[in-house]
C-alpha cells in the first residue's frame, strides 16, 4: 500500500520537472533570442564561409524591422533594419579571428502583452586579424516585442555604467 | 584500534540527527558566507595588472562599504545586471572632487596624486571634471592602452558591491 503511494508521489514529482522543462514558456522564448544572438555572433577560430553566412542571415531574423540600438561606444546609434544590423554584426565578425559572446544575470520583466524588458550582462572576448585582444563587458537594456508568435529585439541600449 | 575507528567515523559517519543538522547547518552557513558575505571570484582580463593579474582568484569582501563609503586608493567590484559578472577598478576620487589626466599622471582637485601602483607607462590626457554626487571616479591599475579603450569612469554608489579581500 505504501509503495503505491510512494510510486504515484514520484510520478507527480516526474510530471511537475517535465512540464516545467518542457513547456515553452514567453520567458524560455526570450531566453532563447538572447542564446541564439550569442550563438551566431559568436565565431570559431577556424570557421567556414557557409557558417559565416548561416549565422549572419540569422542574426537579421532576430530584429524587428526597425529596431532602435543606442550603443554609442561602438558608434551605432540610431533606427536600423534588420540587414543592417546583420551587416553591421558581419563586418564586425570579419575583421576578428575569433569571438566569444556571452549573456549573465539575464533579468525579463514583462511589462505587457507581447513586451519583455530584459536587462543582461554581455561579454565579449576575442582577438583581431591583427592580434589585438578584444575584450569588452557591458550592461544592456533591451526591449523585445512578439509579432506572429515570434520575440524579436526591438529596442538595443548599451548602459553607460561609467562614464569618463 | 581507537584511532582506526575515529578515523572511519569521519570519513563514514553515522547518519544521526545530530550529524544531519550539523551538515544543514553548514550547508546553509556556507550558502549565505559564500553567496551573499564573501563571494569568490575569479579575475578575467588585464585592467588591474600588476595589481591583480588576468585568471587570479579572490573574494568580493560585501560588508566592506556597509557603514562607510569607498575612499581613494579602494579597491571596488561594481556590478553590471548583476552580479555574476562586475567590474574590478581602483576608486582614484570621490564625489565633490575634480578629476583629471595630465601626462598620464592622475590630477585630482589640481594636486597630482601618487600612485604606486601604477608601473606601466602611461600618457593619458584628460580634461578636469567634477565628480558628482552619490558617485565615484573609478580606473584600472594598467593604463598602458589608449584612454579611449579603457573602460573607466565615474559610477553610482549603488552598483558598488564590494571591495576586494586582498
Amino acid at each position: 500500500m505504501k509503495s503505491k503511494y510512494f510510486i504515484i508521489a514520484a510520478l507527480v514529482l516526474f510530471g511537475i520537472v517535465a512540464m516545467r522543462f518542457l513547456v515553452q514558456t514567453d520567458e524560455k522564448k526570450v531566453r532563447t533570442q538572447f542564446s541564439l544572438l550569442a550563438e551566431w555572433v559568436s565565431k570559431e577560430p577556424d570557421e567556414s564561409l557557409v557558417t559565416t553566412s548561416h549565422n549572419i542571415q540569422h542574426i537579421a531574423t532576430l530584429f524587428a524591422d526597425p529596431c532602435a540600438f543606442k550603443a554609442d561606444i561602438i558608434s551605432f546609434t540610431g533606427s536600423y533594419t534588420p540587414d543592417e544590423i546583420a551587416g553591421f554584426a558581419g563586418r564586425g565578425r570579419f575583421s576578428v579571428s575569433y569571438l566569444t559572446l556571452k549573456f549573465y544575470d539575464l533579468d525579463i520583466i514583462f511589462v505587457q502583452e507581447g513586451v519583455a524588458q530584459a536587462t543582461v550582462t554581455a561579454k565579449l572576448t576575442g582577438k583581431t586579424k591583427s592580434g589585438d585582444i578584444l575584450e569588452a563587458t557591458h550592461e544592456l537594456k533591451t526591449v523585445l516585442t512578439k509579432a506572429e508568435g515570434k520575440w524579436r529585439f526591438s529596442r538595443v541600449e548599451v548602459v553607460e555604467v561609467l562614464q569618463k | 584500534m581507537v584511532t582506526r575507528s575515529r578515523i572511519r567515523q569521519f570519513f563514514f559517519p553515522s547518519l544521526t540527527p545530530w550529524f544531519l543538522l550539523r551538515v544543514a547547518l553548514v550547508t546553509i552557513g556556507s550558502y549565505l558566507f559564500f553567496g551573499h558575505i564573501c563571494t569568490p571570484l575569479r579575475i578575467e582580463g588585464y585592467s588591474m595588472e600588476p595589481t591583480y593579474h588576468n585568471g587570479g582568484i579572490n573574494f568580493c569582501w560585501r560588508l566592506q562599504y556597509l557603514f562607510s563609503e569607498p575612499q581613494r586608493g579602494d579597491i571596488v567590484l561594481v556590478r553590471l545586471a548583476g552580479s555574476r559578472v562586475m567590474l574590478l577598478k581602483r576608486v582614484v576620487a570621490v564625489e565633490g572632487e575634480e578629476v583629471a589626466f595630465h601626462n598620464g599622471k592622475l590630477v585630482v582637485d589640481g594636486t597630482e596624486i601618487n600612485e604606486p601602483y601604477v608601473q606601466y607607462p602611461c600618457d593619458w590626457e584628460l580634461s578636469p571634471r567634477q565628480v558628482a554626487q552619490g558617485n565615484v571616479y573609478v580606473v584600472g591599475d594598467n593604463r598602458s592602452e589608449p584612454l579611449e579603450r579603457h573602460y573607466f569612469g565615474q559610477v553610482s554608489l549603488e552598483r558598488i558591491v564590494g571591495g576586494a579581500l586582498w
